[in-house]
């Protein structure tokens, strides 16, 4: 009895602590429009195209790596994904 | 001997650079491809090329050396002799470049070319600063202008950054460029230097915040200068220009990552970028940019 109440509880903390976040992971397989407040992984030959004039990302790089993060500051945009 | 036939070279490039000025043609777009087809650019990708570019105090051209008994070209220094020995004790030999030459004589030797031209104010310099390039191409600009313009007025100093843009968008090159607020006048109260360098700082924190690949160097109160340091009003004495060097070489110590300040401009052209910040250890870029109408490609 007591230890199903242990699993209980560890079971409940472990689902407790694994969700929400989800908006701020990035997506590196995502194709189609972005999101504001989204983060997206592009890879090498992946692309993004604007859907409305005035669209600005914002970009981040880590030396070494191959991918970048982006995050959609203002207008439309879609992702495509290198085929 | 590699740096005899260097010096040998350089020397060549300054007649030709005689001959295009006579000639007063504007060969801004294809003075670097003449020269590589001629296979007169040194390019040495062991050494990484640093450009001091200035007035007198970049040249070493003191007032006195215009009264009674002037120094030599080959013994004037300024703060690069003091600067190429101290990359070359920290285990980063330096190629100088330039199409002037000045302290060729000093022992021990040290790389004499520079961009030094006394007397100059920053409009002069912008007005040459793409040819220069184009003859002497750089990794580093060391910039120290403005004291002869005697203005509080910053326009000029814009107009030499305007123009190495201009460069690095045309050739395709990157240039890091570190601008120096300037040195006071010897009595360190002059009003117009300390507006020159308010609005410098300005300008420049601007640039960089607009994605200029730029670094300021404080040389007005960061470079320890006393009124004893200068051998006249506005040159330093040998003992200033080691203190000025001291300035330049931890700049060039500094973390810099030359690949990371590049990669944006490898996704869009630099007139889409609004702003660029790369964190203090130079491991992560961060830049917001609008999306061009053929969209970003990663």
């Amino acid at each position: 009895m007591k230890n199903i109440f242990l699993f209980t509880a560890v079971s409940l903390l472990l689902i407790g602590c694994g969700g929400g976040g989800g908006s701020s992971t990035s997506n590196s397989t995502y194709e189609g429009p972005m999101s504001l407040e989204t983060q997206y992984t592009m890879f090498p030959g992946d692309s993004v195209n604007k859907d409305s004039e005035k669209t600005s990302l914002k970009i981040t790089h880590v030396d070494g790596q191959v991918e970048s993060n982006i995050e959609l500051v203002e207008g439309t945009a879609t992702i495509t994904r290198k085929p | 001997m590699k740096k005899e036939y260097n010096y040998a070279i350089k020397s060549k490039l300054n007649t030709i650079e005689e001959l295009v000025q006579i000639m007063k043609l504007n060969f801004k777009l294809i003075l670097p491809f003449l020269y590589l087809i001629l296979g007169l650019i040194p390019l040495n990708a062991d050494l990484i090329r640093i450009m001091p570019l200035g007035d007198s105090i970049t040249y070493d051209d003191r007032h006195s050396d215009h009264e009674g008994i002037k120094r030599p070209s080959s013994v004037r220094t300024g703060y690069r002799s003091h600067l190429h020995y101290q990359l070359a004790d920290a285990g980063y030999p330096v190629d100088f470049v330039g199409s002037r030459v000045a302290g060729e004589a000093i022992v021990p030797a040290f790389d004499p070319h520079n961009e030094g031209h006394p007397g100059w104010e920053s409009y002069e310099i912008a007005d040459n600063v793409y040819r220069y390039l184009s003859i002497n191409p750089a990794d580093i600009i060391l910039l120290h202008i403005g004291t002869n313009d005697y203005d509080v007025s910053v326009a000029g100093v814009n107009d030499i950054l305007d123009e190495v843009d201009l460069y690095e968008e045309l050739t395709g090159r990157f240039v890091r460029v570190i601008v120096a607020l300037i040195i006071d006048k010897k009595d360190q109260d002059d009003i117009v230097m300390a507006g020159f360098n308010h609005n410098l700082n300005n300008l420049l924190q601007k640039r960089i915040l607009n994605g200029d690949a730029i670094s300021i160097v404080d040389m007005y109160r960061g470079a320890g200068m006393t009124s004893d340091d200068y051998a006249d009003n506005t040159h330093p004495t040998d003992a200033g220009y080691q203190k000025i060097a001291n300035v330049w070489f931890n700049a060039l110590m500094e973390p810099y990552n030359v690949a990371l300040h590049k990669f944006p401009y490898s996704l869009v052209p630099r007139s889409h970028i609004r702003s660029i910040s790369v964190d203090e250890t130079a491991n992560q870029v961060v830049f917001i940019t609008d999306v061009p109408n053929n969209g970003i490609t990663f």
